[in-house]
């Protein structure tokens, strides 16, 4: 049946070549996390100014008491009925609260990773375009300064300019707070508190997704195939986006996959700067609180998008590259 | 202009071209001051040794120079239009619809991942208004004058699906496909089997009969050359030194690099590389030899040979050679 | 006709001089309280739940006060003060404290709050609240409520401190609706599983309206609350933003209208200070107490030596010190504890002022005489993360080299460097603040006592043993009248002030700033936990 359908096959097969991966990740992040100094007892100790006596309690309610890897069962054996476990700072089933986070994450992400595909590409084909120009030299250097620059400090540049000194934008957060009414002005508050964290957010990744098209525009401007379409007398454009865009896109594609995994890493520092109420920040609060299930929770649920990009671009790629069979 | 007037002919002139290109080590005379013609309909050789600047010069005639190169003198009179003073776009109309190329190495000349119908398809609509179908009706149409033995499967079918020879009739078919009055073949067979180089060679000068069009065929191999073509170019390190038509010139070649380039030929094994027949090398691109060129492995190398460039000669009936044994 | 005109115009000129008198002399309260507004605070962490019953950290404790209310409340002198009791009385030589309730106060959900409430909320919910407890489990016997207006709380023995304990929202219990909560109890999880964890339900000025996970809590005005017409804003939102700099500028902004003193870092203080649409007040720290030390290692010979403290106390211009430690914000320390509590903080002894003469007078004395300009060696140590200790401890080295003392100052991560002081006695002088409120037995004696010598961490570092301070300490919590108590303690501090085991620098600053279109938005000593019903909008 699914034999008609090479391409689902082939998803289903990557999918279930995944299970493994997946457990390992759990047992590492958990044996990891456990490791590392502190635990959520002593963090929720802390700032209660608990007794001793009180602590041993936490301890024992979370389980803490028993040995590492009778913990670690009990996660796994939950985690088979699909129960992430219960959050200690929070107080409320992982998944829960992990849902609660994830579309403001989404639209941060979403959003972020368009502008910065979009732009990138496009500045990489002009780029390469005008390849050695000042312009082109100008660019180059602006997106290393891009590249290496922190997501923290762009963030509050950006704050500090356009919110603080201009006070265009809002400086942090999802909502205004004030005298906002229901309906389009609510959703127009929200984009406006998108625009700053999605900029900073796609800074890094546009300057990445720049740098590869330049050079893989670079590269396929050079091959022989974009003679023929010169030869054909299409104009400029055409040659750029449909002949060497195209060749070039593959790498591109590919890079985005894998970059994935740093956009992940990069909204929890644009979160924590703006304030933005995902999942991002959700993990530096989670590990601030050594939270450990919602630890292990949200590493869980980003481990598992992060392969399921790696997944969509595979098949992205063998939709753009005919020459790729599912084998 | 008035030179033009008598020979009504005449299709492609191009006088005293010089395309220089600055590489790292230096600057590359490839193309040092070529003059020649091609009437309609005629079918007119330049054969060369690889690296003697045959593509070069093709390349200059459609503007398609690499980025490195400058054209520092010439005219190439296409129809009485000096194609140098062309604005971009007008140049774009004429490539494809006047003139059209077909390049040496089908596996690199074709975009790797666009149908082979739809690259041809795309030389139709850009220069015609015609509808999808219209085009798609064309293409085929110029698919079964290739001799694609069947159309339909080929249009749809990526370049890495089909055989070498397929492919050069498919980039035929794209030159082709707007009926140019002049075809650029640039060593359209170098790259393909024995059997399949015959049938293209037979392809072209069949396709010449019935669409009327000029052919400029570049080529290593004088072989080729003999029941194909009128006239002959015979080009040495970016300059010509014989022109005569083809029967003269195999009957009685008068310079010692043609008469090399002959014997070559008559050698049992056509597929021996010419250098090795005759003695020497190519010279170095960036630091010609003074005086002729050739005198380096010319067997009847004479003093001023070493000093002086030979004159080009007008022996009469159209032959021409540069050389001071005929002085 | 004329002369009343006359008269008439010189009234109202009179009238409006007053008045511009009025509003231009006297700040803040002068102006007519009205209703509106929304006062949004930030907060560093999105607190998960508002169950004040188990977890009464800071995060829980912002939006939770506005939503219920305790027994009592402090005012800016830690004086206790009718909240739900209006009035009480203490009984039995301190062993008996009955608290008249509040008539006809509602809870969110419309019923009305009786003794059976408290009662609950003390002996069901407080035995859970890992703070109050602490206070609570050694000295209460038994709650009674003998109807339905009257508190009566036994204690096993005279406990003087626990009514100013019972102030602060982490000494005495909120009160829970003992309708909605009677099943969820016996338990933390119980406690925490509740459906009141995530929707609160109190007597206070705010209630619960929407409560965005990782954004922000917004609670709106409580029509029926017992202490009308306030609270004056109309909703308060709590905002939680996690980085340091965005909150600042947040605040800058107007997007925050108030950070507490926690999230104002000091140096931000002068800074924000110039800024007019902001107002930086130092206050509400007072039941804190937080006042900066130096801690002498008495075990080691030369800070063993009484003549030695005394001289380094005596040597140091402590001016000088929180000057260029805090950037000027800070007040001098003049005792063992915090000046807010004004009934026992000062003794007779005048405190150490800087007298280089006297310094080098006792350390000859001491028999550690001047060669070559220098008497010996001390190493200052301090915990890396607050950086005005490290400052501080460098403007020690400066003042001391004067008399002679050469200061080498090492720095560990904390953990490291409270293992090193407080269990293993390994140090000579150490940068330490100490937490002095919001009443001395609760927060100074721990410091003192002889039986808490390596016990743990903040306590009896010096390894100090006085037996005239220690039965001081002993004796003084059970002494129900002030008056007395206070002399006990003025005793100690003078008798600790001679020993000289530490040297009181500074008391912290504690700098909130709120904007300036908002006032009375700290009306509390204890500056985290103060409600906000006071606030209104300018
Ligand atoms: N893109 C290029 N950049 C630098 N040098 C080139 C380039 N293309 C050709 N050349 C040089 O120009 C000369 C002529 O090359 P070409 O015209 O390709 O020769 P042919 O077609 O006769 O083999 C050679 O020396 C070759 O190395
Ligand atoms: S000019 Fe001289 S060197 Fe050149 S081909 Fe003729 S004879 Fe040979
Ligand atoms: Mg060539």
């Amino acid at each position: 049946m699914a034999g008609d359908y090479p391409l689902l096959r082939y998803s289903v097969r990557r999918i279930l070549q995944a299970v493994p991966l997946v457990f390992w990740v759990i047992i590492i992040n958990f044996t990891i996390i456990h490791l590392a100094p502190g635990d959520p007892a002593i963090y929720l100790a802390s700032v209660t100014e608990a007794t001793p006596e009180a602590y041993a309690e936490l301890r024992k309610e979370f389980g803490l008491d028993k040995p590492l890897y009778v913990q670690m069962g009990i996660y796994l054996w939950k985690l088979l009925h699909l129960d992430l476990g219960y959050s200690t700072w929070h107080n409320s089933p992982v998944l829960g609260v992990i849902i609660d986070r994830l579309p403001a994450t989404m639209l941060l992400m979403a959003t972020a990773f368009s502008i910065a595909s979009l732009m990138g590409v496009v500045l990489g084909v002009i780029a390469s375009r005008y390849s050695y120009s000042v312009g082109d030299h100008l660019a180059t250097l602006a997106s290393l300064a891009g590249y290496s620059m922190p997501i923290f400090w762009l963030g509050q540049l950006l704050i500090l300019f356009f919110a603080l000194y201009l006070d265009w934008l809002p400086s942090q957060g999802m909502y205004s707070m004030r005298g906002v009414e229901p309906g389009w002005p609510a959703v127009l508050d929200v984009l406006k508190h998108l625009l700053l964290p999605a900029i900073t957010y796609a800074t890094y990744h546009m300057t990445l997704v720049f740098r590869i098209t330049r050079g893989k525009m670079q590269e396929t401007l050079a091959q022989d195939f974009i003679l023929t379409a010169k030869s054909k007398g299409l104009n400029e454009r055409r040659v750029l986006y449909r002949h060497a865009l195209r060749n070039a896109l593959l790498p591109v594609v590919t890079v985005i996959g894998i970059n994935f995994a740093y956009v992940m890493a990069g909204s929890v520092f644009t979160e924590t700067v703006f304030g933005w109420p995902g999942m991002g920040r959700l993990i530096f609060e989670s590990i601030t609180a050594r939270d450990y299930p919602m630890i292990l929770g949200i590493f869980l649920v980003v481990s598992m998008m992060i392969m399921l990009a790696n997944l969509i671009t595979d098949i992205l790629y063998a939709l753009i590259d005919p020459r790729v069979a599912y084998n | 202009m008035n030179a033009n007037a008598e020979n009504r002919n005449g299709l492609l002139r191009v006088s005293d071209l010089r395309t220089y290109l600055d590489v790292p080590s230096g600057v590359i005379k490839a193309v040092d001051g070529v003059s020649l013609e091609v009437n309609r309909k005629e079918a007119v050789a330049l054969v060369g040794e690889s690296g003697s600047g045959k593509s070069m010069t093709a390349l200059t005639i459609i503007r398609l120079q690499p980025v490195v190169a400058r054209i520092l003198s010439g005219e190439i009179l296409l129809n009485d239009v000096d194609l140098l003073t062309l604005d971009t776009a007008s140049m774009c109309d004429l490539r494809g619809t006047e003139i059209a190329m077909v390049f040496q190495d089908p596996m690199t000349y074709l975009n790797p991942v666009m149908r082979a119908g739809a690259q041809v398809a795309e030389v139709v609509l850009e220069h015609q208004e015609v509808s999808k179908g219209e085009a798609r009706s064309q293409v085929l149409d110029a698919f079964e004058r290739v001799g694609i033995p069947s159309p339909q499967r080929v249009y749809d079918s990526y370049p890495h699906q089909l055989s070498g020879g397929m492919r050069q009739r498919v980039l035929i078919a794209m030159a082709i496909s707007c009926r140019p009055s002049l075809l650029i073949a640039d060593e359209p067979t170098t790259a393909l089997d024995v059997t399949i180089q015959a049938q293209i060679m037979d392809l072209l000068a069949h396709l010449r009969e019935e669409l009327q069009n000029a052919l400029f065929l570049i080529t290593h191999d004088i072989g080729l050359v003999a029941e194909h073509c009128d006239r002959i170019y015979i080009m040495y390190a970016g300059q010509i030194v014989e022109h005569a038509d083809t029967f003269t010139l195999f009957a009685e070649p008068k310079h010692p690099y043609t008469e090399g380039l002959l014997r070559s030929t008559l050698s049992p094994d056509k597929r021996v590389e010419v250098f090795e027949t005759i003695e020497g090398q190519v010279p170095n691109p960036t630091d010609m030899p003074s005086g002729c060129r050739f005198h380096p492995r010319c067997p009847h190398v004479k003093d001023v040979c070493r000093e002086e460039s030979p004159p080009s000669l007008d022996l009469g009936e159209g032959r021409m050679v540069a050389c001071w044994l005929y002085e | 006709m004329e002369r009343r005109k006359v008269r008439f115009g010189s009234a109202a000129i009179f009238l409006v001089l007053a008045a511009v008198l009025v509003l231009t002399h006297i700040p803040g309260s002068a102006w007519a309280q009205k209703r509106g507004g929304t006062l949004v605070i930030g907060l560093e962490a999105d607190p998960g739940h508002f169950n004040l019953i188990v977890k009464p950290g800071t995060t829980v404790q912002v939006p939770a006060v506005n939503i219920y209310n305790k027994l009592i409340t402090l005012d800016f002198d830690l004086n206790p003060k009718p909240e739900l009791a209006k009035s009480w009385e203490v009984k039995d030589g301190g062993k008996t404290l009955v608290f008249h309730l509040r008539k006809g106060v509602k809870f969110h959900d419309g019923k009305e709050m009786t003794s059976e409430d408290v009662k609950f909320s003390l002996e069901k919910c407080l035995p859970y609240n890992p703070r109050s407890r602490v206070f609570w489990k050694p000295v209460a016997e038994k709650v009674e409520a003998p109807d339905k207006y009257t508190i009566v709380v036994r204690l096993k023995k005279p406990f003087a401190p626990l009514l100013t304990v019972m102030g602060v929202i982490f000494g005495g219990p909120a009160i829970y609706p003992k309708h909605l909560w009677k099943d969820h109890v016996g338990s933390r999880k119980a406690f925490l599983n509740a459906p009141y964890s995530k929707k609160p339900v109190g007597t206070g000025p705010f209630m619960l309206k929407e409560y965005k996970k990782g954004s922000h809590v917004r609670l709106v005005r409580n029509p029926n609350y017992w202490n009308a017409p306030k609270p004056y804003a109309d909703e308060l939102v709590i905002r939680f933003v996690s980085d340091a700099n965005t909150r600042l500028i947040a605040l800058e902004k107007g997007e925050i209208d108030y950070l507490r003193a926690a999230l104002i870092p000091w140096d931000q203080a002068a800074r924000l200070k110039k800024n007019p649409k902001l107002v930086v007040l130092d206050k509400g720290g007072e039941a804190t107490g937080q006042v900066e030390f130096m801690l002498l290692n008495m075990r080691r010979p030369i800070t063993g030596n009484v003549k030695v403290r005394q001289a380094i106390a005596y040597a140091l211009d402590k001016n000088q010190i929180s000057q260029l430690a805090t950037g000027g914000t800070a007040k001098v320390a003049d005792g063992i504890m915090h000046s807010a509590m004004k009934w026992a903080h000062k003794g007779s002894f005048a405190q150490y002022k800087q007298d280089l003469k006297m310094a080098n007078r006792l350390l000859d004395e001491a028999g550690y005489p001047m060669r070559g300009g220098k008497r010996f060696s001390l190493t200052v140590t301090w915990a890396k993360g607050r950086g005005f200790e490290g400052l501080a401890a460098e403007v020690i080295k400066q003042q001391l080299k004067k008399v002679g003392i050469d200061i080498k100052i090492e720095s560990f991560d904390r953990a490291a460097t409270l293992k090193k002081v407080y269990i293993n006695h390994d140090f000579d002088i150490m940068m330490q603040f100490f937490t002095t409120g919001p009443d001395p037995k609760i927060s100074v004696t721990r410091v003192y006592d002889r039986n808490n010598i390596g016990s743990a961490n903040f306590n009896n570092a010096p390894s100090y043993i006085n037996v005239g301070v220690q039965r001081l300490l002993d004796a003084e919590w059970q002494i129900p009248d002030v008056k007395k108590r206070g002399a006990a303690w003025r005793q100690i501090v003078d008798m600790v002030a001679a020993d000289a085991p530490v040297i009181p620098l500074f008391e912290t600053p504690f700098v909130h700033t709120h904007s300036a279109k908002w006032a009375d938005v700290v009306t509390r000593p204890y500056c985290a936990y103060c409600t906000r019903e006071d606030a209104y909008q300018k």
